[in-house]
């Protein structure tokens, strides 16, 4: 009835149909906004992950963080115990590690600087494995077992640089995280123990993760007071066989640049009056195990006698962690059982693993059992220096030797910088107030004795 | 009162017309709910039905309300006098039910008389009335049903047109009411009114719009006789007058239910000395906005916080809307490292020229922002540039020049000396360095650092040339804007330091003289189409460059006189000779089409892109000096290229919907739009380590690093929203947004209502001749922000490994994803009341608001034992602003020779956390927790519960303290009160303008400097003291908490405009200068540098003002010519 085009009827028509094509519009928005390739913004993408590449990638991203790892608890160890002594330089975290007072689990630094390092270790190994096992064949089984053996031994080392009561939170690669209360010291070696169990199941030929898994295990059941079965377990490592990781062919570690360049620490000989004799009077008495140089690049070095620790002559060389060497003293130490009445010829074991060197004498059996356990573990401490070892071994001195702590670690005065006279009593580290923040079935450290 | 209308049974009847309101109406609120499909279609079938029986001849048109008529008729038919008004009309004639009363006869002289009045004369007493179809294309002749056919007895009628004193245009709106009835009216679109039964008698007639001086008129009406008149009103500068843009296009501003405040660029630069886009803003004091600054040194980002802080982890900055397109503005809290080298970049939001800007929106809150989509909840700033003007080419010229300097002496510094353990050189030995066992303390240096000998801050200088270009023809408008501006800041190398390089023979680089040197460059360009009268476009260009070089010489060991006579003046331990170098490009582009088929419907397209290409450059050559003598050493380099753009598309479309007879008292403007913006970023840096002296390239590092990094946001959505009126003084906005974004693609709906109430027009309201307008009103809305993609998705970067002897490609587990995020909500309710007071001489404004963030997106520390780094977001804590806004403003004087103005702004804010969560422990680092009753950004610190000097050494020792394990809350880094104070005076016919601005910040934390406590530098201070140094300085590090208020003379002006004789005589059109000051004075209990800057804006909202630049006084002089 009407001419004009834009009458009643026109408006409400044109409103309608955009209402209708933006509600159209809308349906598909999300195709609008997804962000497929997350490539681009510096992270790999998801599918990438679910592939073959992306399994043995994640495989080797478990072995860096073992690197990582070994360069953070060699340092932060060699402080707590007689290895290294804090000198001029490093943060209140260090030279507190050094004087034994680690003791503030709310100090951010000991979370990001050290404990941190440890969880991605197994978690990355665990990760890589659930994808191994999904996209890998049967010929990736010695990558599977070193997943398996990678992830004990950062157990081991949680246990023995820690307080009873670290949790093992699991997370898949799906993202679902689940969380665990806090274990023991024991429960921790044990759960390694299975963890070095199923890497000797996989291992197939491959000596290399056959001597990690056998000597990890090992260590884990030496901790928990059962030699027969750490003997047992290192039994047939070769004497020249070893499991090692290297930090980085071109990247000094920070572990190298603190200790060899900005001589940040000195290693002392009888530290805190436990310490062993490192370097004895002078270079001739060096133990060719642990090089020791003075460094002439800084006079004040020459101001006070000190001396540098120089483990590695670039800082890239790889970190032994696992050895024949190691099995060798495992033995020896279980047939130390007990100590006053050996079980067999212990010191043959000790001298069988100075034998891998051409430079080392053969050693004589002490007559006291004390001094036969020292001298095994002298033995170890020098075989494994700076290789974060030496805290577990002097804690395994006090828990299963009964060992008094100052007698053990480093006490009495302290001779470092600062006007803090006397050592600490920690032996270990506290588990960072942070683990507090999500995981509800963690309750802080259990006990704080060795 | 719509219910009662008796003219619709027989062209629309009522029930249709009720059901064209209620379907315009539940429309948009049927689609935000849901199920939409079916309930448009229905809708669309009801208008449809909705025909109207016109059988008229005369050829239709469009609007013709405002078309004169003149008739010269005697003893003719009705039908022949209306058929003739519609002829001249060109509008098309129906006829109800009134059709027999059309034969009757009647004489009518009409002389250029609106057709509304000139139909009304027509029609008297003749039992009919005629109305305009709601098109307003049609006339609808009506039986009168109250009074048939009996003339009028005892009623009149008053008829008129309503006009602008300035313009003599016609004003729409204008409420016209008979007093002490509850006759009323509004007018039409050209001016006109009809009152009808007025009844005999003297009646005063009261003519009222915001935006006009109110008026009223006595008129005498004889029975049976109509009435006409003409009524000019003159502007005002009412509170609620003028329009502004909101997401859905432009509206009036009594119609928007929220508080926007609009900035009037030229203004504020007339009056205030301004450099960049946050000083206009600043200038402006605008209530609920804080400014914060990063140093005073040039190019420095700025802060801008609206209405508090709601969101913990993610962004707070407001979103930037230029010309309807996005901008990525969120680089103002920016404290980018280039490098090593600490080099803050300038914000974007800086980079637009305010000479270019119209207007500026300032959009506080969720609940007016709702429609902006995903990260609006922090607020929104829009802003419109210049259009050009018809005419021929108008050039603009302006040249600044300004002058810089510190205001404010250095506070006396203290520094603790003593002999190191290893060392027999003196050392700085403070209180914590004694308890940590590194010294022993001898002595306690006061050092007055505002001696010429060690004063490492002189003058700055900075250029500005604008110039402009606009023009065009009534189609065609175009303006360009070119902005140079060269600054040097007042940082420099202390004379002291200069005479020690020289004695260590380091050469440092000339460059060095003036250590910081910004550049900014700016070209902008906007073309304005209007092809035809239903289209128009717009394009605007903008192109920008930064350059911005930052120079440090650092010198090792000491310098000051010490307390034992000892000039040490030689350099010991490192010098480091760093240069930061920081370039920006910017290039943006907007074209807007708006489409307007019909009055009753417009359209409008936004299409921009902006790309930001950044180069990041640091270079570092230390010197290694042992007893003087100095020696070069392996250096760092450095570049990072950063690439950002933002990419947006906004359509929209908004009408009126059509209410037939309704439309007189009710107006329903639906609108739908919807809009998808894009964010990316990739960043690409590489360093150089272990650089040789003689080296001078990244590569020839012993070693080199780098990063490669990115990022991808995309948000999308669309909106509907519907403006209603009723009888132009009672106003509802009511809209729903849907979101989707890259992170989270379920979408969520987020709602907006508002209402608007012009209660002093109601006829219950009582008037008051102080009270000129009474608005009261209420918003409440919701917005939101979306985290990121990788939040979602947990973080699996690649890199290499050495395994085995080899390189090998990694893929290394780093982050925890949460795929359970929500999108963190923000909700506002706000209120407020706008008063005109005695004439609209005053206007003050009083908003108090609420805003509450919920599902607060937060960076929660993962546990260890995930063996992830650091943490991931989680939906955790309520945040909850609350806040009083006001402003006052006011003409003290004001008559043709003077005008004094004066405007006050004050606001309040409180933050709280409200509430964590379940089973959610207060968290954060110790020095910025969050816990429930204490508010985002505040300062904590351990306290020390105890202390004894166990081993009566006189000083205390790390262990003869007891260290709290909890923080201890200090106190909020937001200013609390805000406060603006502006007066404005006009004299010699406004030839010259003084202004003067003081600005009030008050009850806020700022960390003093650990070398300005004496606690923290002396042995000899009290132990309570020296304690609570200790542990800071061990735990967290920087200075003490101190809560502050200060008062800035913030800037004073003076403005010539050179009289008309002396700008002809130079060939100009306008001339001015100007002379202003900024930052004259300022007024604290704080004893740091300066409380107003922040030297880390990105590390969340702490504040400090250590090793800052503090904001210099600046004057400026300024020189403008028109031609």
């Amino acid at each position: 009835m009407t001419n004009n085009r834009f009458s009643f009827r026109a408006g409400p028509k044109m409103i309608s149909l955009v209402l209708v094509l933006s509600l159209g519009m809308g349906c598909s928005l999300d195709k609008l906004v997804r962000v497929d390739d997350t490539d681009q913004l510096g992270v790999i993408d998801r599918s990438k992950i679910k592939t073959y590449q992306g399994s043995v990638g994640m495989y080797f991203a478990s072995i860096k963080s073992l690197s990582v790892l070994l360069d953070q608890a060699s340092e932060l160890g060699g402080l707590m115990t007689d290895e290294l002594m804090y000198f001029t330089t490093g943060s209140g975290l260090t030279q507190d590690t050094d004087l034994r007072l680690a003791r503030n689990a709310e100090n951010g630094l000991i979370n990001t600087s050290f404990h941190s390092k440890f969880h991605p270790v197994r978690v990355k190994a665990s990760q890589a494995r659930e994808m191994l096992m999904i996209y890998g064949s049967e010929k990736d089984s010695a990558y599977i077992a070193n997943t398996y053996a990678i992830e004990g031994f950062a157990i081991v080392l949680l246990a023995e640089f820690h307080c009873s009561g670290v949790p093992l939170t699991e997370v898949a690669v799906s993202g679902a995280v689940k969380y665990t209360r806090g274990y023991t010291t024991t429960e921790l070696f044990e759960h390694a123990v299975a963890k070095f169990d199923s890497a000797l199941m996989y291992a197939g030929d491959s000596v290399e993760v056959l001597t990690f898994a056998s000597v990890g295990k090992g260590r884990a059941l030496l901790a928990t007071g059962r030699y027969d079965e750490a003997a047992d377990a290192v039994k047939d490592v070769p004497d020249q066989s070893k499991y090692d990781v290297a930090y980085t062919p071109v990247v000094h570690s920070p572990w190298y640049t603190n200790v060899q360049t900005q001589n940040a620490y000195r290693i002392l000989d009888n530290e805190g009056g436990n310490g062993i004799t490192w370097a004895g009077a002078g270079p001739v008495n060096e133990d060719p195990r642990v090089k020791i140089a003075r460094n002439p690049a800084n006079s004040a070095d020459y101001a006070i006698p000190t001396r540098q620790a120089k483990y590695a002559s670039t800082g890239t060389s790889a970190i032994v962690i696992a050895s024949g060497v190691e099995a060798r003293l495992i033995e020896a130490e279980a047939l130390l059982q007990p100590a006053s009445q050996p079980q067999g010829d212990w010191i043959a074991k000790v001298n069988q693993a100075r034998r891998t060197r051409n430079d080392l004498p053969d050693l004589v059996a002490p007559v006291t059992a004390d001094e036969r356990i020292d001298m095994v573990f002298r033995e170890k401490a020098m075989w494994t220096y700076l290789t974060a070892t030496r805290l577990g071994e002097m804690r395994r001195l006090v828990r299963n030797y009964d060992r008094a702590t100052t007698s053990v670690f480093p006490s009495g005065n302290y001779s470092g910088t600062g006007n803090i006279l006397f050592y600490g009593n920690e032996v270990l580290f506290a588990v960072p107030i942070e683990e507090k923040e999500q995981n509800n079935l963690y309750s802080g450290c259990i006990d704080r004795n060795a | 009162m719509i219910i009662s209308n008796p003219y619709n049974h027989t062209v629309v009847p009522f029930q249709k017309n009720m059901y064209r309101a209620l379907v315009a109406l539940v429309i948009p609120g049927m689609l935000a709910s849901g199920g939409v499909r079916c309930l448009i279609a229905q809708g669309v079938n009801a208008i449809q039905d909705n025909k109207i029986s016109n059988d008229t001849s005369v050829t239709p048109a469009r609007i013709k309300s405002d078309v004169l008529i003149t008739l010269e008729k005697k003893d003719a038919t009705l039908r022949e006098i209306l058929v003739e008004i519609a002829r001249q009309a060109k509008m098309d004639l129906s006829y109800g039910r009134a059709e027999e009363l059309l034969s009757r006869k009647a004489s009518v002289s009409i002389k250029s008389l609106p057709i509304r009045e000139a139909l009304s004369v027509a029609t008297d007493g003749s039992g009919v009335m005629v109305v305009f179809s709601p098109d307003g294309k049609s006339l609808i002749v009506q039986r009168n049903a109250d009074k048939p056919s009996q003339p009028a007895t005892r009623k009149g009628r008053i008829a008129g047109r309503v006009i602008d004193s300035a313009s003599g245009n016609g004003i729409a709106g204008v409420a016209v009411s008979v007093n002490g009835t509850s006759l009323r009216t509004v007018t039409s679109s050209n001016g006109s009114f009809v009152l009808d039964g007025v009844a005999v008698g003297e009646e005063v007639i009261s003519f009222r719009l915001l935006g006009y001086l109110s008026s009223t008129r006595n008129v005498s009406i004889a029975e049976g006789t109509n009435a006409s008149l003409t009524v000019r009103l003159i502007q005002t500068a009412s509170v609620l007058s003028g329009v502004i843009t909101t997401a859905v296009g432009t509206q009036r501003k009594i119609e928007v239910a929220n508080d926007i405040a609009r900035i009037d660029a030229s203004q504020i630069m007339e009056r205030a000395p301004v450099r960049n886009l946050t000083d206009l803003i600043e200038a402006a004091q605008v209530p609920g906005i804080v400014v914060t600054r990063s140093t005073g040194s040039p190019g420095s980002p700025t802060r801008i916080r609206m209405r508090g802080i709601g969101s913990i982890s993610q962004n707070n900055d407001p979103v930037v809307i230029v010309d309807g397109v996005w901008i990525n503005a969120a680089a103002s809290t920016e404290d980018v490292v280039s490098l090593n080298r600490r080099n803050p970049v300038p914000s974007r939001l800086d980079d637009i020229d305010p000479s270019t800007i119209e207007t500026i929106e300032i959009v506080r809150g969720p609940s007016a922002a709702t429609l902006y989509g995903q990260d609006a909840a922090n607020g929104v700033i829009v802003i419109t540039t210049k259009r050009g003007k018809s005419g021929p080419t108008r050039w603009d010229f302006t040249y600044n020049r300004d002058w810089n300097e510190i205001a404010r002496n250095k506070p006396v510094q203290y520094l603790g000396f003593g002999t190191g353990k290893f060392s027999t050189e003196p050392i700085e030995c403070r209180v914590s360095d004694v308890a940590f066992g590194l010294c022993t303390q001898d002595s306690v240096a006061v050092i007055d650092r505002n001696s010429p000998f060690v004063m490492d801050e002189g003058k700055g200088v900075r250029s500005e040339y604008r110039l402009g270009l606009s023009g065009g023809s009534q189609q065609v408008q175009y303006s360009a804007n070119f902005n140079l501006q060269d600054e040097l800041g007042v940082e420099r190398i202390a004379p002291v330091d200069r005479v020690r390089l020289r004695k260590a023979a380091i050469d440092i680089n000339s460059r060095y003289n003036h250590p910081v040197v910004f550049k900014r460059t700016t070209l902008s360009t906007r073309l304005s189409m209007q092809p035809n009268k239903s289209m128009a476009m717009d394009m605007s260009m903008r192109v920008n460059q930064n350059d911005k070089s930052n120079r440090l010489v650092t010198l090792g060991g000491l310098y000051i006189a010490d307390p034992r006579d000892t000039i040490m003046d030689a350099v010991s331990g490192s010098v480091d000779q760093s240069e930061g170098k920081h370039k920006t490009t910017t290039g943006d582009i907007s074209m807007r089409v708006s489409w307007t088929p019909m009055d009753m419907l417009n359209g409008s397209a936004n299409v921009g892109a902006e790309r930001t290409a950044r180069k990041d450059y640091s270079d570092e050559r230390p010197f290694q000096c042992f007893s003087g003598v100095c020696n070069p050493v392996n250096g760092t380099m450095g570049t990072s290229f950063i690439d950002q753009s933002v990419y947006t598309v906004r359509l929209q479309m908004s009408g009126v919907a059509p209410l037939g007879s309704f439309s007189r008292y009710l107006t329903v403007r639906p609108s739908i739009g919807g809009d998808f913006r894009k964010d990316q970023s990739a960043t690409n840096s590489i360093q150089g380590n272990q650089i040789p002296p003689n080296m001078n390239n990244i590569g020839s590092g012993v070693s080199t690093s780098g990063i490669s990094n990115g990022t991808q946001t995309a948000t999308a959505g669309w909106y509907l929203n519907a403006a209603i009126g009723i009888w132009e003084r009672l106003y509802f906005d009511v809209g729903v947004r849907r979101d989707i974004g890259s992170a989270i693609t379920q979408a969520s709906a987020y709602p907006k209502f508002g209402t608007s109430w012009l209660i002093s027009d109601e006829g219950f309201f009582p008037k008051f001749s102080w009270l000129s307008t009474l608005r009261l009103r209420t918003a409440f809305g919701h917005a939101a922000v979306q985290p990121n993609v990788t939040d979602i998705y947990g973080r699996y970067n690649g890199g290499q490994a050495f395994v085995n002897g080899k390189i090998v490609p990694i893929i290394d587990f780093r982050g925890l994803g949460n795929p359970d995020l929500l999108p963190e909500r923000s909700t506002e309710l706000e209120a407020g009341v706008d008063a005109d007071l005695f004439n609209d001489r005053f206007t003050l404004a009083v908003t108090t608001v609420r805003k509450q963030n919920t599902n607060n997106l937060i960076n929660r520390l993962t546990p260890p034992s995930t063996g992830s780094e650091g943490s991931r977001k989680e939906n955790v804590a309520r945040v909850v602003n609350r806040g009083l806004e006001m402003s006052f403003t006011g003409r003290l004087i004001d008559n043709d020779n003077a005008l004094l103005s004066i405007t006050t702004t004050m606001s309040m804010i409180d933050n709280q956390v409200q509430k964590l969560g379940n089973g959610v422990s207060p968290f954060g680092p110790k020095e910025a927790r969050i816990a429930e009753g204490y508010p985002v950004s505040g300062l904590w610190r351990l306290p020390a519960l105890g202390f004894s000097d166990i081993n009566g050494d006189g000083v205390l020792g790390r262990d003869e303290i007891i260290r709290g394990d909890t923080a201890v809350y200090h106190g909020w880094v937001q200013p609390k009160y805000v406060g603006g104070y502006n007066a404005s005076l006009s004299l010699l016919n406004r030839t010259v303008v003084l202004n003067a601005s003081v600005s009030q910040k008050g009850s806020y934390t700022q960390l003093l400097s650990f070398r300005d406590a004496y606690g923290l530098q002396s042995v000899k201070a009290p132990f309570s003291e020296q304690a609570y140094g200790i542990i800071q300085e061990s735990d967290a590090g920087s200075g003490v908490p101190l809560t502050v208020s200060e008062v800035r003379f913030q800037s004073a002006s003076v403005t010539y405009h050179l009289p008309q004789n002396v700008v002809s005589r130079i060939r100009s059109r306008t001339a001015s200068i100007s002379l202003q000051g900024r930052n004259l004075a300022l007024w604290t209990n704080y004893r740091g540098r300066d409380p107003g800057v922040n030297s880390s804006p990105a590390s969340g909202d702490l504040l400090t003002d250590q090793g800052t630049i503090p904001q210099p006084r600046m004057f400026n002089l300024s020189f403008n010519f028109g031609f």
